[in-house]
């Protein structure tokens, strides 16, 4: 899917953002951000989005790419980073940000600190929010073979299968305890042990933001009922509830794409710096 | 060669059915599987054989730290160390906790310890563990992710406070201090001796030389299985240039004694398999959280991509269809006639260069009687036969307590005068 890759020195001395961009390069900007399980096939969006839209994915620090985990504290200096890389991009002044999981818990704090720069805000199973009484459970406690059922309506379908292929031999073992690492390790700073990451006190600043909620109905990880604690904050926030899946919606479904595609053509872009 | 007697304090009265019936009986273990009023008895049994090792003569003994664990039911050693340094007198004392990621700020753990070591005249051995991944982890919600760089952080200003001779202040990334200035010092200065115990992660290895301080390898899997990672750790230690000092190594044994090697099989074999069939029943995703082990650590053990498939003989899954003669064989167990035990201790001790043994002496469901009886026999019959492995080293991780003369004396008041 990558079409073109830029490796940013930064934001910190000695620390390197990777970006990979697809799509046209003159349409309206999407930033995608990618889950704490790393990326796929990232962007996961069709043609109906790729054919209009400039989609750039940031590899996030710690999951492999790039660096410099170790001075991002919080969600809110991650979203600070990723500003920086805007700029050092030349993006538009507005962009569509889009998310998935902890991708989505970092895409609302970019909108939370410049809410006038975002045009469309899409968070697919967002994290960040807690309710004893909703749960989810606790994927960074689970082993590979136990955690698909969580993740996927369809465990035995080819999205599961691709992602989390089953571990036969010692040596698939081992790289699949590997990437559990090298996922949700880097991921353990921002959502262990419970994913509450005070997201909810900052969600007044969305108020005049057009947000939209992707979520799995079959999501065990950050179960649907927690789309209700963020409409409760965030009232004009629309949920797009996508029966057929789970925690990885935007693999099982194409919900991303059909929002994002109606998003891209509704956007202005505005003030190109990089045209 | 240094033998301590280590405890874990486990509970004796899971039921066999435990592992069908539960997931875990580390973290999300039934609280209901242990009887308050039992430990009240397991508790005072367990000190009365600490005491007991010390009144043998046994070189140290040494108390652990674990979080809702049915088979470690001492979530504060430095508790059990304080009732310790009061009625024990010889022998070093060895915290092993305290796990220093689960202190904030952890100047608190250099308050207890140095504590410790005054009212035990200097007895102590600070053992810093990063702390197992349950503990840590699971149980007290350290982000696996930063549970070394904690760690890190922690001992350099456990240390720092220790040896400070004025208060400073202390801007750490998770201990931020404007004032540390914990008193009493520790009696031993410039600080106690410290270990750092380890499950083979590479970081572990590096920080104790790095530090210059002994590495000691935790396992429940005896000498045998832990030649590759002794032998992994000498290598790092030669290629730093320090020396070859055994006292740098320490190794975790199960040892039990009896008067014939049919007898300890007679008197220990259910206790053991009351540990490894009920004890270790672990669900496999609260082992290890992901990030408590870097990497690069995980990739140092991947298997080949043709390596076969087989079950390790060192994993708690094999183990709980273990008889007697496989835990032997296996040197899971180091067990039989004192010329048996001291036999094979003494071969893995020159094989790995091991000069501290911490040794569990008791385990699983093992009665007060039993166990006194394996520290009475080790320590009449095994340990005079080990005093002279490694004599021609010096020990400078051991403790150095202050004179006879000038220990507390039970029997002297120390008030000059009595108000009359």
């Amino acid at each position: 899917m990558t079409e073109r890759r830029t490796e940013l020195s930064g934001p910190h001395a000695g620390t390197t953002l990777v970006v990979d961009e697809a799509g046209v390069e003159d349409g309206p900007v999407v930033l995608w951000l990618h889950s704490e399980w790393g990326t796929y096939d990232d962007p996961p969006v069709d043609a109906s989005v790729l054919d209009r839209a400039r989609v750039i994915t940031i590899h996030q620090p710690g999951w492999g790419l790039s660096t410099g985990e170790d001075h991002l504290l919080a969600l809110s200096d991650v979203a600070l980073a990723y500003w920086w890389a805007a700029e050092q991009l030349e993006l538009p002044d507005t962009l569509v940000i889009a998310g998935h999981g902890i991708g989505a818990s970092i895409a609302a704090e970019m909108a939370i600190q410049h809410p006038e720069r975002v045009s469309s805000l899409m968070l697919a199973a967002p994290f960040g929010i807690w309710d004893d009484a909703i749960g989810g459970e606790d994927f960074f406690a689970l082993m590979p073979r136990d955690v698909a059922e969580f993740m996927y309506a369809d465990t035995s379908g080819p999205v599961a299968a691709s992602q989390f292929p089953p571990a036969r031999t010692a040596h698939e073992k081992g790289v699949a305890g590997i990437r559990r690492a090298q996922t949700l390790g880097p991921a353990s700073r921002y959502l262990y042990p419970l994913p509450d990451t005070g997201v909810a006190e900052r969600l007044y600043r969305l108020a005049d933001t057009d947000v939209t909620l992707i979520w799995g109905a079959q999501d065990g990880l950050a179960p649907i009922g927690l789309a209700d604690r963020w409409i409760e904050r965030v009232p004009q926030a629309r949920l797009v509830r996508v029966d057929d899946a789970a925690h990885m919606v935007v693999y099982e479904s194409d919900a991303l794409s059909r929002e994002l595609s109606a998003a891209v053509a509704t956007s202005v872009t505005t003030d190109s710096k990089g045209s | 060669m240094k033998s301590i007697y280590f405890h874990l304090m486990p509970y004796d009265g899971l039921e066999p059915d435990f592992p069908s019936k539960h997931r875990s009986v580390w973290v999300d273990v039934p609280p209901d599987v242990v009887d308050s009023r039992r430990m009240h008895t397991l508790y005072n049994d367990y000190l009365d054989c600490l005491e007991y090792a010390d009144q043998k003569g046994i070189d140290g003994i040494g108390v652990n730290e674990h979080h809702s664990n049915a088979y470690g039911l001492m979530a504060s050693p430095n508790m059990m160390a304080s009732a310790l340094a009061r009625r024990t007198f010889q022998s070093a004392l060895l915290v092993m906790g305290d796990s220093i990621p689960l202190y904030n700020p952890s100047i608190r753990v250099a308050e207890e310890l140095a504590m410790l070591d005054v009212m035990s005249g200097g007895r102590l051995i600070a053992g810093f563990p990063v702390g197992s991944s349950q503990d840590t982890n699971f149980a007290y919600g350290i982000p696996p992710a930063t549970t070394r760089e904690r760690y890190r952080e922690g001992y350099e200003l456990i240390v720092r406070a220790w040896q400070a001779e004025a208060p400073f202040s202390f801007n750490g990334k998770y201990n931020k201090l404007r004032y540390v200035n914990p008193l009493p010092k520790p009696l031993q200065q410039p600080n106690p001796p410290i270990w750092t115990p380890g499950s083979g992660s590479l970081e572990t290895f590096d920080f104790a030389i790095e530090h210059d301080v002994p590495y000691c390898f935790l396992s429940y899997f005896g000498a045998e299985f832990a030649r590759k990672n002794m032998a992994s750790f000498w290598d790092r230690v030669e290629a730093s240039g320090l020396d070859d000092n055994p006292y740098r190594a320490g190794l975790v044994q199960l040892v039990f004694v009896a008067d014939t090697d049919a007898e300890a099989e007679r008197l220990y074999e259910k206790h053991v398999q009351y540990f490894f069939q009920r004890c270790t029943h672990i669900y496999p995703g609260l082992t290890e959280a992901p990030g408590y082990k870097s990497v690069d650590s995980l990739r140092a053990v991947l298997p080949e991509p043709d390596a076969p498939t087989v079950k390790r003989l060192d994993s708690f899954a094999n183990a709980q269809a273990y008889t007697w003669k496989d835990f032997i064989d296996t040197g899971i167990v180091i067990a039989g006639s004192p010329d048996t035990v001291r036999e094979r201790l003494e071969a893995a001790s020159k094989e790995m260069r091991i000069g501290n043994w911490i040794q569990l002496m008791h385990i699983g469901d093992m009665p007060k009687d039993v166990a006194m009886n394996n520290i009475e026999l080790y320590a009449d019959k095994v340990a005079p036969g080990l005093k002279h492995l490694w004599s021609e080293y010096d020990h400078p991780w051991w403790p150095k307590p202050i004179a006879d003369a000038d220990r507390w004396n039970p029997s002297v008041s120390t008030a000059s005068e009595v108000a009359s």
